[in-house]
């Protein structure tokens, strides 16, 4: 419970006070870096945040030039703590939430090798087992602070990260990990689909349309962002400090390594190498072309002037749009499952009012080595040219998502989604299917994958797992405000 | 065949409370095939539970003098109790024996059997509000359903539509008559015009009846009616710490909940009337496998133990505690509200309703105990797919018309 009398304010966002990243994509600064730092001596990493705190954007709106145009900065800043590196700096952690006091991944001094509750739930079983991660698991080093760094180009960010290292050294912080990622200028994850194209739009926040793609949904603001009201007409649990009580949120960290010639090569076996058929079942695993169309709207063909245009491309429901039964986007898929629309029991109504409890703000880049559009052209390429390709040298080395998302309620949003939506074989009166992408499909019994079509349904048995958990961590990201009073404690 | 509720609770002998514990871990570890009681050789049993539980305050919760026994079963208690002792006379033993009044006779005594009745009758309740997900269905039918839509499912993804065609009997088209068409209708129209309480029509009803829904619940069954529109809260929520035992997954698909908890001894009376009420409304309309909006319970029920001083309420639901909350919030809080509303001020029952999550969830916690035992008769089966398989084997089986053929295809 919050100890002071400060009323929150229900009504416009404070963008000065919210840090950039959770309000903002950052567009325009392709590459970034995702930096964890562990702390040496608290007095020193006080000494250190005094000097960053400066730097960090906020989600102010830029400045405007003499020409009438908006400066957009060349780099942006943001940073966020695990519940270790608040202890360290002298946050008490009353009223912070169990998920983010215990981690993604607590540890078992007593059982290091357990799988715990937690990992059950998120589905991080088999290899995406904690004890496996490159960071953030029970075996690696505590995380304490994560540095967002992005730049407008790989130069740029070199020389900022450059920087900043100098800095952080010289107040006896040690690096961690350093992980590099970028947006593709061709909106693609790794598999070849187009992402980011259904995000809730947070009230209070005015962008433009194509920077949060057609959602009609306006989700309150305090689903996202702390101090505000939720979805339940309440303010989410927040700190007992009232510094850190407005403004803030939990950013969850997951770096999701696709295995995408695993991917194209089960795909392809399943359609009987024939390329059109491989498309549709790769679409019905997603729920939409590879172009972004949705299956609801155009189950037979991709629609590339519906996928282009923002105002339709995300503008529809399941059962309102006549799909109920899946015969478009199948009940399983992977859009589907993380946004359930209208589709769940008992109506559309309350089906809609409950989906808007569990919703995420994602801010997902890609890593690994760049790729083109067309990734199944390319694919296909280097099977005929025998290796020759770029592709293959790069095929073996490590690349998919780092997946990041804003919300206040890990347990709520985040880890519901996780456990209830995309790990469940019993979604929406399924039997032994779970989410096709992002499932935890290692058990032989349970990784189905069902196209719903008249008159017979097609079963896909025995899906691999085409996704696994490399690192991961729950941060919490606070306020300028919230930054500035944790900088003053030392 | 009719399912039954059994519930009993008994105080345990305190001497006895260690080696009860330790023997309900040995059945809890190895729930099919342990030594002392095999719940699926009682082949009557749908869900079962041991809880030891305490007071109905937050304070008095972990106390665990006594016993609960639970059962979900088919046909009549005498036939379930005899076949208790005919399959698990031993380990019953073992188990009781730890409790105060148990008869001492050896189970070898001829005498035993009527005496052991005479003991769980003595200590059995009267179920106030029992909910069924799928009624009148015995645990053998459930279970063939099970067995042969799997089996479908298998000769499907051999031998496809063909193949399938050959297991099942087509019928010639027959349309069903005018009557049952009107009768189909009323049905419908009637379960939504008195399901109300646990559904999210509920919510419309309040708002548009011009407080005839309130004065039926406040004046008329005497519960606690809470706001329809939240006033603005001026703090925010708790931050309220959910033990593991009852988020986690068991070995099954489906999650036990037990909650004691006191009831307000001036809204006794109320709390009589609307578990009637809901009684009244699970057997003659919530009759499909749906309370209300919630598509998850296989059996629930609400029992006022203690001679009126507290309300037992058990679920056996599908999924997770996250998910089976927010569904109670989501989707029924009126329901919620007419019930736990009446607790007593140890409860803390949230004061604008459980409409405010967090302070509801935290009702739950203070008030839930963990199951020692818990067995489920159906660990791979959510409510939604032995719905479904009851149909397939109905269709299959009895023959199919052409349009019945394509919903059965539709249902695999």
């Amino acid at each position: 419970m919050v100890t002071t009398n400060q009323k929150p304010t229900a009504t416009e966002l404070d963008f000065e006070d919210t840090q950039g990243f959770v309000l903002s994509t950052y567009k325009h600064l392709t590459v970034s870096v995702n930096v964890f730092l562990k702390i040496g001596d608290a007095a020193q990493a006080h000494e250190w945040l005094k000097g960053i705190v400066p730097q960090v954007v906020s989600a102010a709106r830029w400045a405007t030039g003499p020409d009438g145009k908006t400066i957009k900065p060349e780099t942006a800043l943001n940073l966020a703590f695990t519940a270790e590196g608040l202890s360290l700096l002298n946050i008490p952690l009353g009223g912070f939430s169990t998920e983010f006091r215990e981690g993604m991944a607590p540890r078992n001094p007593d059982k290091p090798d357990d799988l715990c509750a937690r990992s059950r739930r998120l589905g991080d079983t088999g290899p995406s087992h904690p004890v496996n991660w490159e960071y953030g698991g029970p075996k690696n080093e505590p995380i304490h602070l994560f540095l967002l760094l992005f730049a407008v180009d790989s130069d740029k960010l070199k020389e900022y990260l450059q920087i900043q290292r100098d800095n952080w050294e010289r107040f006896g912080l040690t690096l961690l990990a350093e992980e590099f990622d970028y947006r593709p200028a061709h909106s693609r994850e790794p598999f070849g689909f187009r992402d980011g194209m259904s995000q809730p739009r947070i009230k209070g926040l005015v962008t433009k349309d194509e920077e949060l793609g057609s959602d009609k949904e306006v989700i309150a603001a305090g689903e996202f962002i702390q101090g505000y009201l939720n979805e339940y007409g309440y303010y989410p649990p927040v700190s007992d400090k009232s510094e850190l009580a407005k403004n803030g949120t939990y950013i969850v960290y997951r770096k999701l390594e696709q295995d995408v010639v695993t991917f194209w090569n089960f795909v392809y076996t399943v359609a009987e190498n024939d390329p059109n058929k491989a498309e549709y079942i790769a679409a019905k695993f997603v729920g939409r072309w590879r172009d972004g169309t949705p299956l609801t709207l155009s189950p037979e063909r991709p629609n590339p002037a519906l996928a282009a245009d923002p105002a339709r491309s995300n503008d529809f429901q399941f059962v309102a749009n006549n799909d109920k039964a899946g015969y478009g986007c199948p009940v399983g898929s992977h859009v589907r499952r993380t946004n359930p629309r209208d589709s769940l029991m008992p109506d559309p109504a309350a089906s809609t009012t409950a989906v808007r409890r569990h919703r995420i703000v994602r801010r997902g880049r890609v890593y690994g080595p760049d790729y083109p559009e067309d990734v199944v052209g390319y694919l296909s390429q280097l099977k005929t040219a025998q290796g020759a390709d770029k592709f293959v040298a790069d095929s073996d080395k490590p690349r998919g998502l780092i997946f990041m998302c804003i919300n206040t309620d890990i347990k709520r949003q985040f880890e519901f989604i996780q456990q209830t939506w995309v790990n469940d074989p019993k979604f929406d009166g399924l039997y032994r299917d779970r989410d096709p992408l992002l499932g935890s499909n290692e058990d032989g019994d349970i990784s189905n994958m069902t196209i719903q079509a008249r008159p017979l349904r097609q079963q896909i048995q025995n899906l691999p797992r085409f996704v696994t958990m490399r690192a991961g961590g729950y941060f919490y990201m606070p306020s300028m405000t919230g930054l500035g009073f944790i900088a003053s404690l030392g | 065949m009719q399912q039954h509720p059994l519930t009993v609770i008994v105080n345990i002998k305190p001497d006895q409370k260690g080696r009860l514990k330790e023997l309900l871990h040995t059945i809890r570890i190895d729930i099919n095939k342990n030594p002392h009681l095999r719940f699926p050789e009682i082949s009557t049993t749908h869900f079962a539970r041991f809880v030891l539980i305490g007071g109905g305050t937050r304070a008095t919760r972990d106390l665990e003098t006594r016993l609960y026994f639970s059962v979900n079963f088919d046909g009549e208690w005498e036939d379930y109790i005899d076949l208790l002792v005919d399959k698990a006379g031993a380990g019953v033993d073992a188990i009781f024996s730890a409790c105060e009044g148990y008869p001492n006779v050896k189970p070898t005594d001829p005498n035993y059997r009527k005496r052991f009745k005479d003991f769980i009758q003595a200590n059995t309740l009267k179920t106030t509000t029992f909910y069924q997900g799928y009624r009148e269905k015995t645990v053998q039918e459930v279970q063939q359903s099970i067995a042969r839509r799997s089996k479908l499912e298998d000769l499907v993804n051999q031998k496809g539509l063909e193949g399938f065609k050959t297991e099942v009997k087509i019928n010639p088209a027959s349309n069903p008559s005018i009557l049952a068409k009107i009768g189909g209708f009323l049905k419908k129209a009637v379960g939504k015009g008195l399901g109300f309480i646990f559904s999210p029509l509920g919510g419309w009803l309040k708002k548009n009846t011009n407080k005839g829904l309130d004065f039926l619940l406040s004046k008329i069954i005497g519960v606690r009616v809470f706001p329809d529109v939240l006033p603005e809260p001026s703090l925010p929520s708790l931050e309220v710490d959910t033990r593991d035992e009852f988020t986690d997954y068991l070995e099954s698909v489906q999650n036990e909940m037990t909650v004691v908890s006191e009831i307000d001894p001036k809204q006794l009376g109320a709390t009589k009337r609307i578990l009637w009420l809901v009684n009244f409304l699970s057997e003659k309309l919530f009759n499909k496998g749906e309370l209300g909006g919630i598509s998850s319970i296989h059996f629930a029920r609400w029992v006022i133990i203690d001679n009126g001083k507290n309300l037992l309420f058990e679920s056996n639901y599908d999924g997770n505690w996250e998910q089976y909350i927010g569904d109670f919030v989501d989707k029924a809080s009126l329901g919620m509200d007419s019930i736990w509303g009446n607790s007593a001020a140890s409860v803390v029952y949230p004061k604008y309703g459980a409409k405010d999550l967090q302070a509801f969830k935290k009702v739950i916690i203070d008030h839930q105990v963990p199951a020692a035992v818990f067995y489920t008769a159906y660990r791979f089966d959510s409510v939604r797919n032995i719905l479904n398989d009851l149909v397939v084997n109905r269709l299959s089986t009895a023959g199919a018309t052409e349009a019945e053929f394509s919903e059965l295809c539709s249902r695999l």
